[in-house]
């Protein structure tokens, strides 16, 4: 097959609300290759759920298309109703019917076929997913570890073209979550299953996709793998919004022009010759190394990485340069200058 | 300052384990609302000379008949409140809105009235039958007979249309909490629209169903009015003749006490029903999205679900307000006997009403102390000993109160003959008897409404007010008693309407020549005299109308809780 598994094109989803319509998807597009993980990345709120609701045929587009193995599935004019679109989603709260055991949970979605034939895909999917011992176990005598992991069983026991996972981690503990998120695309690769799923945090982003859509307001404004969206973001918003660094002026570095600069922590080295100026205001632990937060002469705060011995004293004047080959650099209206991303 | 601390730490060690006040407040109501229970079973007990005739003659018939109606009101209610909570979740169409509320109408209309108003409306002479003829351009009655309403199949019909809101609200809050994300996991699996109700809702939904059967059926075995209207001889029926023409107690009691086992049976499903409900309860609330529906199909479904309430509450209150109103046109005002029987409707309901939530109040209150200072068993079971009368079948009641309430009456009189006082009945000759009966009936609101309100409630308040040196009185008089203010007024709102509604101990623990406006009804519509019933039965259905406002404005969101009341 050519093409890719999933593509959208220009869609846009929104509700009538008196006298107009609220767009919550504006002219949004992707496009994921037959095999691959994709992953929209956003605030809880900027559209991301929706998108998969589109997808699994839930939401009407008003604009656009959304085709499936090259077959349009919803336009303007057109939406085929769910049950045909040969989808499966994880639902956030896993949505297990109540009243069914484990099996009877994963064998729902194989009505048509014979008895023998769902009894050994049952079988199969749970031992995939490592819980053959609990098939007769019901939704509320499982620990939420093995809920996700029958919900993950149900999802791709009728072999879905595409499998949707709404914010597959969000009911976990720290711990569960990373060891599931490894297990999950061990899975999927085995599988061979396409895969799109939106997520808040980043490190399940990075953990899990191949390629990831940064969101916005009901856009995407940046569709590329996590290393790219690192090192090259072509957004302020992307830049801001994914991993630690700061926005400032190039004048403040020292650097010739009026953009401002993406600065990343590992991009600036202190340097007793080096020509940038700057106060250091705390100092924190990081593990393998501290992390300096500093204060540049125009009063922009920037942070450094610093793996020397011996820490200089809170309130000393540094002197650091720039190890980065090539800035990122935006002209655009300088709304989050100065701002540094406190999340982990 | 530190001896002083010192000081009263020690004197209040030995009292945390005391029982308190409160606690032994609770303990006596409880064993007041068991007195009936055990009075019935020792009654029945003593045996009768007429037990015989009771066994062959009486019971198999009565047991027989209250079967098939408990079964057809059951099926009947499961059918219109499942399918109509399914329509107004599920699908859009014009006039949808109004139904979801409107679908709880029939709520306001107590058993015996809509017997009563059909009774009128559908007679061979009555308005119903009249414009038919008048249509077909028949003259005479005898040329056309429509099927008689009277009998066991009308009964039931009857009642199906005026109980299957409790399965409507239990179900369409089901529905509405649980379904959403369910059915959409169910479409993505590869379920069609259609087969959506009876591949996933319909299983979802029957712990939700159980409860609300198991409702309908406790009305349904409650009911006295409509059954002896309607001429079906039914277990309450019994009771009461067996009762009042035949005056044998330990009979009625044998009676009551095989109503009693068909009630435990009920409980027992309606608990298992809620066992099953809470496992559910992980899933993110989240509202259906209804299916839009066109033309054709949207008219059917509003067609659908107008029925119920066309059939259950606007049909019957039409006809009485029309009647009422013809009454008030036409005649010399209201008759004495109207108007005493609402003055006194209001007067027992008002008390009734300050005692249920008085003891309502010291249940939850007992039961709040006892959890602050560890497993609260006494008080955990007093409250659910309290709670019982909500499944008593009013008849059942009455009867095991009528035991005790003779015996405190043989002893006070021998306590006044003593005295050298007039000997006469102090509580069964005055309202006492009725406000004990409504009390026990009605606990189970009040305390189980309080009770709801006061876990709204931080302990963390408490426990500051207590750091702040109030004792528990002192807590419960500003504290709590403010914060409660909702709960309070909901549930003596709730008791006072249920009060003037309530029929069947009405009418066997009543003093002489004392009656409410149900009970006045009731006294009319036997003797076929249908003269001012039909303003007694419009004033009861607006009042009625009073807490299905507030069910209808909660947004039906506490489900089985507000239909149990």
């Amino acid at each position: 097959m050519s093409g890719p598994m999933l593509q959208l094109d220009q869609i846009q989803v929104g509700y009538a609300v008196d006298g107009g319509v609220r767009t919550v998807l504006d002219a949004l597009s992707l496009s994921l290759p037959a095999g691959d993980i994709g992953c929209l990345l956003g605030a809880s709120g900027c559209g991301k759920t929706t998108v998969l609701r589109a997808i699994a045929g839930f939401e009407q587009v008003r604009a656009g298309q959304i085709a499936l193995a090259g077959q349009i599935v919803s336009s303007a004019q057109t939406c085929v109703a769910p049950e045909l679109r040969g989808i499966s989603m994880m639902f956030q709260d896993y949505a297990l019917f109540p009243h069914l055991d484990a099996a009877s949970n994963v064998g729902f979605g194989l009505a048509r076929q014979s008895r023998a034939a769902r009894k050994m895909r049952i079988d199969e999917m749970l031992t995939l997913v490592g819980l053959a011992d609990r098939a007769g176990a019901y939704p509320h005598e499982l620990s939420g570890g093995q809920q996700q992991r029958v919900a993950l069983a149900r999802a791709l026991a009728p072999r879905p073209q595409l499998l949707l996972l709404d914010e597959p981690f969000s009911n976990l503990d720290i711990d569960t979550r990373e060891h599931l998120a490894n297990e999950l695309r061990t899975i999927l690769r085995q599988t061979a299953t396409t895969t799109l799923l939106v997520t808040h945090d980043q490190t399940e982003a990075f953990a899990m996709a191949d390629t990831i859509g940064v969101m916005d307001q009901g856009r995407i404004l940046q569709w590329a793998d996590a290393r790219t969206l690192y090192r090259a973001p072509t957004d302020r918003y992307v830049a801001d919004f994914v991993g630690r660094g700061a926005i400032v002026s190039a004048t403040a570095l020292g650097l010739p022009g009026h953009h401002d600069v993406l600065l990343r922590p590992d991009q600036l080295l202190p340097d007793v010759a080096g020509p940038i100026h700057a106060d250091l205001i705390a100092v924190r632990f990081h593990g393998p190394h501290h992390l300096l937060r500093l204060r540049l002469i125009s009063g922009e705060m920037v942070e450094a990485d610093f793996s020397g011995a011996v820490i200089p004293e809170i309130g000393t004047r540094l002197r650091l340069r720039l190890i980065a080959p090539a800035l990122i650099t935006f002209s655009d209206s300088p709304a989050t200058d100065g701002l540094i991303k406190e999340t982990e | 300052m530190t001896h002083s601390t010192a000081y009263r730490l020690r004197m209040d060690a030995p009292r945390r384990h005391r029982r308190d006040g409160w606690q032994a407040a609770a303990i006596v109501i409880a064993a007041l609302a068991l007195l009936p229970l055990l009075a019935v079973v020792w009654t029945a007990l003593q045996g009768s000379d007429v037990w015989r005739h009771v066994l062959i003659n009486v019971l198999p018939q009565a047991a027989w008949n209250t079967a098939w109606l408990l079964l057809g009101v059951g099926a009947l209610s499961i059918a219109i409140g499942t399918g109509s909570a399914w329509l107004v979740t599920a699908y859009d169409f014009p006039g949808r809105n109004i139904m979801t509320w409107a679908l709880l109408l029939p709520l306001a209309v107590p058993t015996y009235i809509v017997a009563y108003a059909y009774l009128d409306l559908l007679h061979p002479l009555g308005p119903l039958q009249s414009a038919i003829r008048t249509l077909l351009g028949m003259h005479s009655p005898r040329d056309l007979r429509l099927p008689d309403i009277r009998g066991l199949f009308g009964c039931t019909v009857l009642l199906g249309f005026v109980l299957y809101p409790y399965v409507y609200i239990t179900t369409r809050a089901m529905f509405m909490t649980q379904a959403a994300g369910l059915l959409e996991a169910a479409r993505c699996l590869g379920v069609r629209q259609r087969s959506l109700f009876h591949r996933v809702a319909l299983p979802l939904a029957r712990p939700a169903i159980a409860v609300g059967t198991a409702l309908v059926l406790l009305e349904t075995l409650n009911d006295i009015g409509a059954s002896e209207f309607l001429g079906v001889q039914t277990l309450t029926v019994s009771v009461y003749t067996t009762w009042i023409t035949r005056s044998d107690l330990p009979g009625a009691a044998q009676i009551a006490l095989t109503m009693l086992l068909l009630v435990l049976a009920l409980i027992a499903v309606e608990r298992h029903g809620r066992r099953r409900q809470r496992y559910a309860s992980t899933l993110r609330p989240r509202p259906i999205q209804a299916q839009p529906l066109r033309g054709a199909s949207a008219w059917f479904a509003l067609a659908l679900t107008a029925l119920p309430v066309l059939i259950g509450f606007l049909m019957p209150t039409l006809f009485l307000a029309s009647e009422a109103w013809q009454r008030v046109a036409h005649g010399a005002g209201f008759s004495e006997q109207l108007r005493a029987s609402a003055w006194n409707t209001i007067r027992v309901a008002a008390l009734a009403t300050l005692a249920t939530v008085t003891a309502g109040l010291v249940l939850a209150w007992a039961l709040r102390l006892a959890q602050a200072r560890g497993p609260a068993r006494w008080a955990g079971a007093a409250l659910r000993i309290g709670s019982l009368g909500y499944a008593l079948p009013g008849t059942v009641l009455a009867i095991g109160l009528l035991g005790p309430l003779a015996w405190f009456d043989d002893g006070a009189n021998w306590l006044l003959h003593w005295l050298g006082v007039e000997p006469r009945m102090v509580l069964m000759g005055s309202l006492s008897a009725l406000v004990i009966a409504y009390t026990l009936r009605f606990l189970t609101i009040s305390a189980g409404g309080i009770d709801a309100g006061l876990s709204r409630i931080s302990t963390s308040l408490d426990q500051a007010a207590r750091g702040l040196g109030a004792p528990p009185s002192t807590m419960l008089r500003r504290i709590h008693l403010p914060l409660l203010r909702p709960a309070l007024a909901a549930a003596a709102l709730l008791v006072f309407v249920d009060t003037m509604k309530e029929l069947p101990a009405t009418l066997l623990l009543r003093p002489m020549n004392f009656e409410t406006l149900a009970t006045w009804l009731y006294a009319d519509a036997a003797r076929g005299a249908y003269e001012e019933g039909a303003v007694a039965a419009l004033l009861i259905v607006l009042v009625g109308l009073l807490p299905v406002v507030l069910l209808a404005r909660a947004g039906l969101k506490y489900g089985p809780q507000a239909a149990s009341t």
